[in-house]
């Protein structure tokens, strides 16, 4: 089963590091697709079939917590699995991804293992058709 | 501040390792003639700034181990995106082990280099600052937490 990956961050290494992973992550065919923020991300949303976001927070004109919030105002969008990839990792931060049915907060560094785990899940997901909204354990974010 | 000293030493190396794959080695040299320089500003119930400067060797190595292409081969905008990154990670780790409590905004990460000039120190000479020097098979490395009140 092939997937598709929207990778959102204003770091061109991060998107390359990401989609390497994704590459060699064994999955089969995953294609992915970059956005430099929020809103790039939104506009892609609404024109390609997506099967997974990963997005950081902190980008010029909109970050990853208001696209995720713009996401799930849209019915289309309400159940998109959605992994979190941030150095800001705060208690408040990850709460507030958790509220947002972000399914995972990965913490920058990260070991490719993290990525790989997110993907696995929302393969998945993907295979499993329509699911609950996910909550984030918040305990599970290692400080 | 030697608590929040042993915490930016661990972030770095932190970041160093799983993201860069180079192990630092902790240096009472102050060095001097960095080649690059990325910065960063952040708000919350501390305040100030992180720099992170590099020899031009070790931000090459950086960008190298990162995306797996050879130093060669490595651009002068990888450098730059890979420091602001560098930067920003450090920062955000520092601060989610320092206050986890509490929300932070930050700023974009700022970029110099002496390729293009002579860029201002801004953090080094405030008031309340730590200065963590390391060096590597990859080229030195330092770091400079500036605190305001």
């Amino acid at each position: 089963m092939s997937i598709t990956a929207l990778i959102v961050d204003d770091s061109r290494s991060i998107r390359e590091v990401i989609r390497r992973i994704i590459r060699i992550s064994g999955f089969g065919p995953i294609r992915c697709i970059d956005a430099v923020n929020g809103k790039e991300g939104l506009e892609i949303l609404r024109k390609e079939k997506v099967d997974i976001v990963l997005t950081g927070i902190h980008m010029p004109e909109m970050g990853g917590l208001e696209m995720l919030a713009e996401m799930r105002k849209q019915a289309a969008l309400r159940d998109l699995p959605a992994v979190v990839v941030a150095s800001d990792a705060g208690l408040k931060r990850v709460k507030s991804a958790a509220d947002l049915s972000c399914g995972k907060f990965i913490k920058k560094p990260f070991y490719p293992e993290e990525i790989k785990k997110a993907l696995k899940e929302a393969a998945q997901l993907k295979e499993t058709g329509p699911h609950e909204r996910v909550e984030t354990d918040i305990d599970a974010v290692d400080f | 501040m030697k608590e929040l000293r042993q915490t930016l030493m661990q972030s770095i190396f932190e970041v160093f390792e799983k993201m860069f794959y180079i192990f630092l080695e902790p240096s009472d040299v102050h060095f001097l003639g960095f080649d690059v320089e990325a910065d960063i500003d952040f708000k919350g119930t501390l305040k100030g700034s992180l720099s992170l400067q590099l020899s031009h060797n070790m931000a090459k190595h950086m960008v190298s181990h990162l995306l797996n292409v050879p130093t060669d081969q490595v651009t002068d905008e990888h450098v730059e995106d890979c420091a602001k990154e560098a930067a920003n990670m450090i920062c955000g780790n520092f601060i989610s082990r320092a206050d986890r409590q509490n929300a932070y905004d930050y700023s974009s990460p700022r970029f110099f280099t002496t390729m293009k000039g002579p860029w201002p120190y801004s953090a080094a000479g405030d008031s309340e600052s730590i200065r963590l020097n390391f060096d590597s098979d990859s080229g030195r490395a330092s770091v400079i937490l500036a605190l305001s009140n």
